[in-house]
């Protein structure tokens, strides 16, 4: 399975493979060939590709990296399998937020039509004492609040939906 | 190191007459492989897109670090069977490596009569777990099986080595600390429902993949349930209900990425410590060896010249070289691994197979693998070699190769015929991995003197009731007997039955051995200790 990453948009399939003499990269379904890259100062070295070398000066930012190389800056994103491919066509169980618990609403953290990423909280709830933030499985538009603050639920009581976002 | 000096001349007519057949073989047997990997009635290929699901090809491909080398294990299991219906006997398993680990990948060929268990199936995969044990491989399964193919069950169900062994052999590798995963892409039916049980991780698709003891029909049958194959046994069900399941997975493409994150935290066994440099090619040629193996197998050739073209540097260091002088040893170095290796130069004599004891042994003591290279007709009979012990010391031979521990690796390279099979690590040794080269014959005899045995029997049943046979019925009685001899000692039988782990283009033994060989050292190995020698 190759490395996905977005450049502007658009994903482009890498792997990196490590052989006797560095780095060979393959392009999925593209080319392939030796790669090197020498940090030379923080943030600053030298990408070799198939024998020619250039210079290039780079910051990581979680899984973005920015490129500024040949008079340009691109930014990369790094495609984790596991998010991008899970549940890539939406069903029931994957663009609802669901009450882990019985329990009651504290706090509605978002109202429909707000965009939200997977990590996002969209309720608060209380339960056994406890406070719990829900949290968006996905990436989506909340399209609809199912509960009011003070409403009390049942366990898998369905809290917040979510449609695909475009 | 000294290097090999070849004395093979490769602008001579015999060379050039080798080259041209064995590269033909070679073709054949290319072609053979793509036609048991890719070609499938376009009714099976639509049947999958229809179902939303991936071909095994596709599956392993995505499963794999792109760039890195499967090294497949018999690919023509079953071209000898079911009218060569039933192509790699619906299964393919080989050694790969996901996320950095070398792992042995199991998959169900759905492709193949909807992935059913024939026998030969049964054989594979039971054969696969087998390397996974003698080898300490993490295993990976793609599980999409139809079940138990019903019409053979005989054939595949109750014995020791029959499906039973294939849970089994998962329970022992648990036992053992080797992790296996299993991905449910199809449905897991009766039997084939332990084997995402039976993995420490198990990760089912949703909509395709479902484990049950007995699907929707044979439930309704028994107890008169109506039940959905979602509700009975689905990913949704399994991963939160009744923990059969341990994750969830919205595609095939996501169930793939899951495994590769599973296998990713295996731990990271360090290898069994053997000799090792860096790797060097051999300086002759490798292709040289179409040219060097015979057309006509009954012709002999010097193995120090197959050794050329698979060791580093050609270099061999050969030992004992006037002693024995049937049974070339000698260390070599393959990739830089340190191996000792046994080739055959003729019959085995007594001296020969002494020699070969010895030497086993004293590469055991010094944790040298072992790799044998076929090419025996037996063991030397006759009055004079038996009052001077060829049978004693024949069986010191395969005491020696039955006792070693460290891993051997055995090559059919032209023929393999009676006690020399034993003698040189066949099958029943458990060789960590045994390949065929296209040509090579394998049987208990030759055919011309199994016809011999058997015709002359008979005329001697015949003549103390005073008969005697004919030409034509002598004939009529060797005839089927060669027929058949050709028919199942061919290669293509043997890797058929599973007498081998896959017939190999002599230009890729190099590597293929290096793969083998890597995958091997997983294992530590044991002290050495033998049974006894009859001196």
């Amino acid at each position: 399975m190759f490395h996905k990453f977005d450049l502007g948009g658009v994903t482009h399939e890498l792997w990196l493979a490590p052989t006797v003499n560095g780095y060979h990269l393959h392009i999925l379904d593209g080319w392939s060939g030796p790669v090197a890259f020498a940090e030379e100062a923080a943030g600053h070295g030298s990408l070799t590709v198939a024998g020619t070398s250039k210079a290039v000066a780079f910051a990581v930012d979680g899984d973005v990296i920015h490129i500024h190389m040949r008079g340009r800056t691109r930014s990369l994103r790094y495609v984790d399998p596991l998010r991008a491919l899970a549940s890539v066509d939406g069903d029931d169980g994957h663009n609802v937020a669901r009450a882990p618990m019985p329990g009651t609403v504290v706090a509605l953290k978002v109202v429909p039509g707000d965009a939200v990423t997977a990590g996002t909280v969209l309720v608060v709830i209380e339960s056994m004492k406890l406070e719990t933030q829900i949290r968006a499985s996905q990436d989506g538009i909340v399209e609809r609040l199912h509960v009011k603050d003070g409403d009390s639920f049942d366990r898998d009581a369905i809290l917040v939906t979510l449609s695909q976002g475009n | 190191m000294q290097r090999i000096v070849s004395l093979t001349d490769t602008r001579a007519q015999e060379f050039r007459t080798n080259d041209v057949h064995n590269r033909r073989l070679a073709a054949e047997l290319r072609e053979r492989q793509q036609a048991a990997r890719f070609a499938r009635p376009e009714r099976d290929l639509e049947r999958l897109r229809r179902q939303n699901k991936m071909f095994v090809r596709d599956r392993i491909q995505a499963l794999l670090d792109p760039g890195t080398p499967f090294l497949e294990l018999s690919t023509l299991a079953g071209n000898k069977a079911y009218d060569n219906e039933v192509p790699g006997a619906a299964q393919v398993v080989g050694i790969g490596i996901v996320s950095g680990r070398e792992v042995i990948v199991h998959a169900d060929d759905a492709s193949v009569k909807g992935g059913a268990w024939y026998p030969l199936s049964v054989k594979k995969i039971v054969r696969a777990l087998d390397v996974a044990i003698e080898n300490r491989l993490p295993v990976v399964h793609l599980c999409d099986s139809a079940g138990g193919f019903l019409p053979l069950q005989a054939e595949f169900f109750a014995d020791r080595y029959y499906a039973g062994r294939i849970f089994r052999n998962q329970s022992i590798l648990s036992k053992m600390g080797v992790p296996q995963v299993a991905v449910v892409m199809g449905h897991c039916t009766a039997g084939g429902a332990y084997v995402p049980a039976l993995s420490d991780y198990n990760i089912i698709v949703r909509g395709t993949g479902a484990i049950f003891l007995a699907g929707p029909p044979l439930v309704k049958a028994a107890t008169g349930e109506e039940v959905s194959v979602e509700e009975l046994g689905g990913a949704d069900m399994h991963t939160s209900v009744s923990g059969t399941g341990d994750y969830f997975a919205s595609s095939e493409m996501h169930a793939l990425a899951i495994a590769r994150d599973i296998v990713a935290r295996f731990n990271r066994i360090p290898k069994a410590a053997v000799d090792h440099v860096a790797p060097e090619p051999p300086a002759y040629d490798p292709s040289e060896l179409y040219g060097i193996i015979p057309k006509d197998p009954r012709v002999q050739f010097d193995m120090r010249e197959i050794v050329a073209r698979l060791a580093d540097g050609s270099r061999f260091h050969e030992y004992q070289p006037r002693y024995g002088e049937t049974l070339v040893c000698g260390f070599a170095r393959l990739h830089g691994y340190q191996i000792g290796i046994l080739a055959n130069n003729g019959v085995l004599f007594s001296d020969s197979a002494l020699k070969g004891a010895h030497f086993i042994q004293l590469c055991d003591k010094n944790r040298t693998p072992l790799l044998f290279l076929q090419n025996i007709t037996g063991f030397m009979v006759g009055r004079e070699y038996e009052r001077r012990g060829i049978t004693k010391d024949g069986a010191k031979l395969i005491m020696a190769v039955s006792g070693a521990a460290v891993p051997k690796l055995t090559v059919n390279c032209n023929g393999s015929y009676g006690a020399g099979t034993y003698g040189m690590s066949g099958r029943a040794f458990d060789p960590r991995f045994m390949f065929t080269w296209p040509q090579s014959q394998i049987s208990v005899m030759g055919a011309e003197q199994a016809a011999g045995v058997l015709t002359d029997i008979k005329a001697k049943q015949l003549a103390r009731n005073g008969e005697r046979l004919s030409e034509p019925q002598l004939a009529a009685i060797r005839e089927p007997i060669l027929e058949d001899y050709r028919e199942r000692s061919s290669a293509y039988y043997a890797t058929s039955e599973l007498w081998d782990d896959g017939i190999l283009d002599p230009v890729d033994t190099r590597n293929a051995l290096a793969i083998a060989l890597s995958a091997a050292l997983n294992a530590p190995i044991e002290a050495p200790h033998y049974g006894v020698f009859r001196m």
